[in-house]
C-alpha cells in the first residue's frame, strides 16, 4: 500500500455531504457516489491520514476483514487515478475521522448516462496557433 | 434594448427588427422593469440576421468549441447558427432567418452563450424549471422528457409563478449569504402534443415548434411569470405512477446525484464541472429534497408541488434538518 494519498482533484472534483461524497470525473463525465465507509476513508486520506495507519485503525475497531476491505477499496481508488501517491510528508497529527458504530463494506456507484451523452457531443479545442474559427487539426 | 438578470444589464443590440422580435417572447420579462442597480458589469448581446444562403461553415463542422480566453461557441447547420461567448467581448448571436423562426432558437435562444456569460463559483445554469408559491420556489428537475414543462405550467395553473420550464439560473449564495435563489431565464414552454392537450391549451397560438413536434407557448401573455425566487425545495420527477403522485423525500447526496447529470452537459460546454458540483452541493445542502412520481392528474401534481413549498418553507423558517443518510426514501 501507498505511504501517502492524496485525491487527484484537478480530474476529479468533490463534494461530501452528509458522509456521502459525490465525486465528478471531469475525463469521462461519470458520477461517482462514494457509499458505506467509502466517505469515511475519503475524508481520512483528505484529512492526510496516512493509508496503512486508516487501515489498521479499522482493524482495530472494526476487525480484520474491515480492514482488509478498507485497503482494497483504497487500492480500487488508486487504480481508477482517483487516488494519487504523494511525496509529501503525511501531516505529524492528522484529524482523524468521526467513526460510526459499524462498519458497512465501502463501494463505488458509478453514473455513466451522462458520459454516453457527452462522448456522442464532444466539445472540439480550436488550434492553438490560428484560433478560432479553426478546429485544431487532431482534434476534430 | 436593455435587460436584466440576476441584477447583471445585458444590453442587447441588433440591426435586425425580425430578429428580435423572434427572442423577444422568451426574455420580454427581463426587460421591465427597468434595470435596478447593478451587481456586475454589463453583458453585451449582439445579434445578427444573416441572409438565407449564410451557412456557418467558416466556423467548423457543427458541434461545441472551446475558445482561448475563455469563450466558446456553438455551432449549428439546422438551421444555421452561431452563438458564442467571450469574456470581455459578450455574447454574439448569428443567424440566418430560418433559424430565428425555429422552435427550440425562440425558446431559448443564446441558451448556451447567456449560460457561459452567467455562471461562476456559486452561480449556474441548471437543466431545470422552476415555479413559486408566495417567493418560495421549487426547482423541478429530471432528464430531458420527463415531464418538467408539464408539471411547471400544471403548477402554474394550479396558482403558481412560472420562472422556466427547462433552464433557469441558480444562485447558491454561501452560508452567510442571503440563500438560495433562482432566475428565470426565459418565459417560454416547450409541450408534447398530449401536454398541450391535458393541459387545456390547444387554444394558445405556438411561436414554434421544436424538431420533436413540441409546441413552444410563450407564457408571460397566460400566466404569471416572475424573475427570481428563494429556492426552498427540490424536486426530482420520477416517471408517471397511476394514481395520486405522492413525494418522497430524499437525502441529500441522492438529491445531488439526481440534479447533476441532466445539468453536467450544460456546464461541460460553459464553465466548469466543478463550479456545477459545488453549487449543486451548496443547494443540497440547504435546501431539502424529493422526488415526485408524475401524474396525469394535473390538478393533483400541482397540489403536490404546493404542499411540497409550503412543508419545505416551514422546514426552513423553523430550521428543521433534512433526512439522514439511511432515511427512509
Amino acid at each position: 500500500m501507498h505511504d501517502c494519498l492524496v485525491a487527484n482533484s484537478a480530474r476529479f472534483p468533490d463534494q461530501t455531504i452528509d458522509d456521502e461524497t459525490l465525486l465528478f470525473d471531469a475525463e469521462t463525465g461519470q458520477l461517482l457516489l462514494l457509499t458505506g465507509f467509502g466517505s469515511i476513508l475519503w475524508s481520512g486520506i483528505g484529512a492526510g491520514v496516512r493509508p496503512t495507519a486508516l487501515c489498521e485503525e479499522i482493524g482495530r475497531r472494526f476487525g480484520a476483514d474491515a480492514a482488509v476491505a478498507s485497503g482494497a477499496f483504497l487500492d480500487d481508488l488508486v487504480a481508477a487515478g482517483i487516488l494519487v501517491a504523494s511525496q509529501e510528508p503525511a501531516p505529524a497529527e492528522a484529524a482523524t475521522p468521526l467513526w460510526p458504530e459499524q462498519f458497512t463494506a465501502p463501494g463505488i456507484e458509478r453514473y455513466d448516462d451522462i458520459a454516453k451523452i457527452i462522448a456522442m457531443d464532444p466539445i472540439h479545442d480550436v488550434d492553438a496557433t490560428t484560433g478560432w474559427p479553426r478546429v485544431a487539426a487532431d482534434k476534430t | 434594448m436593455i435587460a436584466s438578470l440576476a441584477g447583471r444589464p445585458i444590453l442587447i443590440d441588433s440591426a435586425s427588427r425580425f430578429a428580435l422580435d423572434a427572442i423577444l417572447p422568451a426574455i420580454d420579462h427581463l426587460l421591465d422593469p427597468p434595470p435596478a442597480p447593478t451587481e456586475g458589469d454589463a453583458i453585451r448581446w449582439s445579434i445578427a440576421e444573416e441572409d438565407d444562403a449564410w451557412r456557418p461553415d467558416a466556423f467548423g463542422p457543427a458541434g461545441t468549441y472551446r475558445i482561448g480566453g475563455g469563450g466558446f461557441a456553438v455551432v449549428q447547420n439546422e438551421p444555421p447558427s452561431v452563438e458564442s461567448f467571450l469574456p470581455g467581448s459578450g455574447i454574439t448571436l448569428r443567424a440566418a432567418r430560418e433559424a430565428f423562426m425555429a422552435g427550440d432558437f425562440r425558446a431559448h435562444p443564446a441558451s448556451f452563450a447567456l449560460a457561459a456569460a452567467l455562471s461562476g463559483p456559486g452561480r449556474q445554469v441548471l437543466h431545470a424549471g422552476a415555479v413559486a408559491h408566495d417567493g418560495a420556489a421549487a426547482l423541478l428537475v429530471g432528464v430531458g422528457g420527463v415531464g418538467k414543462s408539464t408539471t411547471a405550467l400544471a403548477c402554474a395553473f394550479a396558482g403558481a409563478d412560472f420562472l422556466g420550464d427547462d433552464l433557469v439560473l441558480v444562485d447558491a449564495a454561501g452560508p452567510d449569504g442571503p440563500g438560495p435563489t433562482v432566475h428565470s431565464l426565459f418565459a417560454t414552454a416547450k409541450l408534447n402534443p398530449d401536454s398541450v392537450l391535458a393541459l387545456g391549451v390547444t387554444g394558445w397560438t405556438p411561436i414554434g415548434t421544436t424538431p420533436k413536434n413540441k409546441a413552444v407557448l410563450a407564457i408571460r401573455d397566460r400566466l404569471s411569470v416572475i424573475r427570481s425566487a428563494a429556492i426552498v425545495a427540490l424536486v426530482l420527477l420520477a416517471p408517471p405512477v397511476t394514481g395520486r403522485p405522492r413525494p418522497q423525500p430524499l437525502r441529500a447526496a441522492e438529491a445531488m446525484s439526481l440534479v447533476m447529470p441532466s445539468s453536467i452537459p450544460v456546464a461541460c460546454r460553459t464553465g466548469s464541472p466543478a463550479e456545477l458540483l459545488a453549487v449543486v452541493a451548496a443547494l443540497a445542502r440547504r435546501v431539502p429534497a424529493w422526488r415526485l412520481p408524475l401524474s396525469w392528474d394535473l390538478d393533483a401534481l400541482g397540489t403536490a408541488v404546493r404542499g411540497i413549498v409550503t412543508e419545505a418553507a416551514d422546514r426552513l423558517r423553523r430550521d428543521v434538518p433534512r433526512p439522514g443518510p439511511g432515511a427512509a426514501a
